[in-house]
């Protein structure tokens, strides 16, 4: 058994070695895969303060995810197409700018966590995840109806957005924004969870009664922790269409809320790192499984299934031995 | 635009309506009984559909595949009721959630694996095939007509069974009173394992018949389980009345949005414009709905009253 | 206490007279309970309920069992809306408010199966009433474990109950005893204008009773208590006055020794070999 900082620390390690090893040997697919682990992780990140910290389990983070890769494809697509995404009341162009893009791709998955939060909080239990899942799949049909943007196809990104004195385009350097990115973004959520909202937060999880009769309003912490939420996996989607430098609905498809919330629970809920260490798992499965069998998703179906029957607490549960947080 | 074209996508509507009041009573009688969130549910509704292809295959029978729907389906649900389901029923959603996820990723898997990628297609059978002249001189497609009729006899069949016989009275005290209906000497774990594959027969056949008009694939259950979503969370969970009513609201407002909407931009837009505002907010139209449902009534329109927001 | 803005003012016991009639609460009511009425579709839950509670005073609710006394007390909270009637708390109508707004206008309650938060350590379920009470729980940055102004109330709280010594320790593994003594600790924290006791002796062995007794009759000084209790010794011995409530309706109100003698009262609760 070992301690979970250490564990945590490993892990980051792990994220660091294999890039460079990737370099050593000349395999530069491997920073890639794992530019993908610290992009997925981020998601997973953002899931886990609703789903893990919150309580609220959200099957619809693919609407935050897939609103952050549109963000960061559209403000591209007007920019290189050089047409302005609006000339009236005020003149709104493109940008390829990595340092204007991420916050507005925040700002627009937080203002649309807030929209949907509104309407899914004034519910509970099973009707929240029907829910959430039913106002996501609407963004997935409205992205494949609309044509503007490429509709059913998606939208390519010709170039990979820019970020102040660096090269972009190389794949290390793009690496590091990301990793610099994921340890920012789990800096903020260990700061959220340990601070005054967290304690509420945490609170109106276990026992939402006794949290209402201190006399804490419920509802707008968890809104607040919703658009939080919404905001990191917005910013992780916007990293992950410069990644793949394409945008298409599948990135807010209900495959996407599932793949996220499983990167969640490997890893373990209200586990800070647990994100990440399933991410991992998750795209060494993709590729082990997925190079021995065409039908991998048939066997991590089932090792999922195992997973939630048998393995309760999720990898650093399994690895630390640990409870998970109160 | 003609009446007897609004006549012809209400019936449509009215298809799509109890197609998908089948899918929504074995998730509402799941969740209702059980306290069981089944992910997998449009698994059983594809399950159903390929079963149906496979034996019409083999034999050239439809009604055989029809009969094969019912039983594969049925079968698959009971299956997975002993060896997976049955140990979700204590645990939290999440851990419901996340395991029949991943049935479904075994479920699609495999039958990709057994059938191929490749779309599979069913044939109207010859005695089926053809229209009907209905009142007002509609041409109606007799397929269709029948899909309508035989889902509202199974509902019909279903309100029947839950309120008339033993069966039925049990599932509703089993709801109710789990410990109640135990220490009477029923079997519970029988009776969970019948109203999952009963659940799992109703989606299976629904699968088979709208496999017959559209095409039998692979992740053809997944828009059809949101949409049952839709229809609970709109008719409130765990009431079979409200999944009726919810999937008729839902299956002809979705039919008559896509009809309508694009033919009402049209009168102020440019055409292609309009159809792509159209369809795009046509596609929106039943999420909108379910938002203003939730915002007037939270617990669905025959839910049980959530508790106060505090 | 807090002045009709919010703002706390230092409680000054003197300036509020003890009522113990009841003839004149009205003027020195804290809570008036007016006509009250829940229906649950043909059940009457409560009909036409009216009570007040005075300030420095002790009132206690008794009744049967399915008389409608938790029916009153969540409509009193703020957790069941009523369908008629009107609740004011501190001079103002409060019966459109939910039961966090309630709480934070001063209004604390205990909960009569023990409510605390299981994962959350003594200590926290403390601190997490002093934050409903300070606010600044949007506050998502600065470590709320080593927020003295979270922390040193909340150990004061504590020690008052007697659970300092136990702060640390999940409270899930407090006893029965320490778990109603940790919601007294956090009803504390709250540094309520009134409290509403739903059944805080229930469960308590003889002995943890007679404690608590003392203990909230103490508590009176602070702020006054609606108290629900089934322990007729309990109500005896701390109640300024006792109300009755049957079928959902008050039968009988007044004075502590007045009820104990009064006919109605014996004949359709306390039966005739009590008191």
């Amino acid at each position: 058994m070992i301690s979970e900082v250490r564990l945590n620390q490993t892990l980051v390690l792990l994220l660091v070695a294999v890039p460079l090893f990737g370099l050593i040997v000349d395999q530069p697919y491997l920073v890639t895969l794992a530019t993908r682990v610290a992009i997925l992780g981020m998601a997973g990140v953002g899931l886990n303060l609703a789903l893990g910290y919150g309580g609220l389990v959200s099957f619809g983070h693919a609407a935050y995810f897939g609103a952050g890769g549109y963000v960061a494809g559209i403000l591209a697509h007007h920019a290189l197409n050089v047409e302005p995404i609006a000339d009236w009341p005020i003149l709104i162009s493109g940008t390829t700018e990595m340092l204007i893009i991420w916050p507005l791709a925040m700002l627009f998955g937080a203002a649309l966590a807030v929209a949907i939060g509104a309407l899914s909080l004034r519910t509970s239990g099973v009707y929240f995840i029907m829910i959430t899942l039913a106002f996501a799949q609407m963004l997935f049909y409205f992205a494949i109806s609309w044509p503007s943007y490429g509709g059913e196809d998606g939208l390519p990104i010709y170039v990979r957005n820019r970020f102040p004195g660096l090269n972009t385009f190389d794949p290390l350097t793009f690496f590091c924004i990301c990793l610099a990115l994921l340890m920012l973004v789990l800096w903020v959520t260990s700061r959220v969870v340990g601070s005054r909202f967290g304690l509420a937060l945490q609170a109106a999880r276990q026992n939402a009664e006794r949290t209402t009769s201190v006399g804490i309003d419920i509802f707008r912490i968890r809104l607040t922790a919703f658009a939080l939420s919404g905001a990191m996996t917005a910013l992780a989607g916007a990293l992950y269409a410069d990644l793949n430098r394409f945008v298409s609905p599948s990135m807010l498809s209900w495959h996407t809320s599932g793949e996220i919330m499983i990167l969640v629970i490997l890893g373990g809920v209200t586990r800070l790192y647990g994100p990440v260490a399933g991410a991992g798992c998750f795209v060494l499965l993709e590729q082990f499984l997925g190079g021995l069998t065409e039908h991998w998703q048939f066997w991590l179906g089932l090792m999922l299934v195992g997973v939630v029957l048998f393995a309760k607490g999720g990898i650093v549960g399994l690895l630390t031995r640990r409870p998970a947080d109160a | 635009m003609s009446a007897t074209l609004i006549a012809e996508q209400l019936l449509n509507g009215l298809q799509l309506g109890v197609m998908l009041f089948l899918m929504s009573a074995g998730l509402t009688l799941v969740f209702g009984v059980m306290g069981l969130i089944n992910l997998a549910h449009g698994s059983l509704y594809m399950i159903g559909a390929f079963a149906c292809a496979a034996v019409v295959g083999a034999t050239g029978s439809y009604w055989l595949g029809l009969a094969a729907s019912l039983a594969a389906a049925a079968a698959a649900g009971a299956l997975v009721e002993i060896v997976v389901i049955r140990r979700l029923y204590g645990r939290d959603h999440l851990d419901q959630v996340l395991a029949t996820f991943a049935l479904i990723l075994v479920f699609s898997e495999g039958v990709r694996w057994i059938f191929g990628a490749f779309p599979l297609y069913l044939d109207v059978p010859e005695s089926l095939a053809g229209a009907v002249s209905l009142p007002g001189g509609i041409q109606y497609p007799l397929y269709r007509l029948l899909i309508i009729v035989v889902g509202l006899l199974l509902a019909a069949g279903l309100f029947l069974f839950i309120s008339r016989t033993r069966i039925g009275i049990r599932i509703r005290a089993g709801e109710s009173d789990r410990e109640m209906i135990a220490a009477l000497g029923v079997d519970i774990d029988r009776l969970y394992t019948l109203v999952f594959a009963l659940g799992a027969a109703m989606a299976g056949l629904a699968g088979a018949m709208v496999g017959t008009i559209q095409s039998v694939e692979v992740g053809m259950g997944e828009p059809v389980l949101i949409l049952a979503f839709v229809v609970i969370v709109i008719g409130g969970i765990g009431s079979i009345r409200g999944a009726l009513v919810g999937a008729l609201i839902v299956g002809i407002t979705d039919t008559i949005g896509r009809f309508l909407l694009p033919i009402l931009f049209g009168l102020v837009m440019d055409p292609s414009s309009a159809t792509a505002v159209g369809s795009a907010l046509a596609s929106m139209l039943i999420y909108i709905l379910m938002a203003l449902v939730l915002i007037l009534k939270p617990g669905g329109l025959y839910g049980r009253p959530l508790p106060l927001r505090s | 206490m807090r002045d009709a803005t919010g703002y706390r003012k230092s409680f000054t016991p003197d300036a509020a007279r003890r009522t113990n009639g009841g003839s004149d609460a009205a003027c020195n009511a804290i809570l008036e309970v007016d006509q009250l009425t829940k229906r649950f579709g043909a059940v009457v839950a409560n009909e036409c309920v009216s009570f007040d509670l005075a300030v420095d005073e002790i009132h206690a609710l008794i009744g049967p069992n399915g008389a409608g006394k938790s029916t009153l007390v969540r409509q009193i909270t703020g957790e069941l809306r009523h369908d008629a009637g009107t609740i004011r708390f501190r001079g103002r109508d409060i019966s459109h408010l939910g039961a966090a707004d309630r709480a934070r206008l001063g209004l604390a309650r205990s909960f009569q199966v023990s409510s605390l938060i299981a994962g959350f350590s003594v200590l926290q379920n403390v601190m997490l009433a002093i934050l409903g009470r300070t606010g600044g729980h949007y506050r998502v940055f600065g470590r709320a474990m080593t927020d003295r102004s979270l922390l040193e109330p909340a150990v004061a709280c504590l020690e008052r109950v007697g659970l300092a010594d136990r702060r640390s320790l999940p409270a899930s593994d407090l006893s029965h005893g320490e778990r109603r003594k940790l919601e007294i600790a956090v009803a504390l924290a709250l540094e309520p204008e009134a409290f509403v006791l739903d059944e805080p002796m229930a469960g308590m062995g003889p002995e943890g009773t007679r404690d608590m007794t003392d203990f909230f009759f103490g508590l009176r000084k602070a702020a006054p208590i609606l108290l629900i209790e089934h322990d007729m010794d309990v109500v005896f011995k701390l109640a300024d006055r006792v109300s009755v409530l049957v079928g959902g309706r008050i039968i009988a109100s007044g004075p502590a020794a007045e009820i104990r003698q009064d006919s109605k009262v014996r004949a359709a609760y306390l039966g005739d070999d009590t008191g």
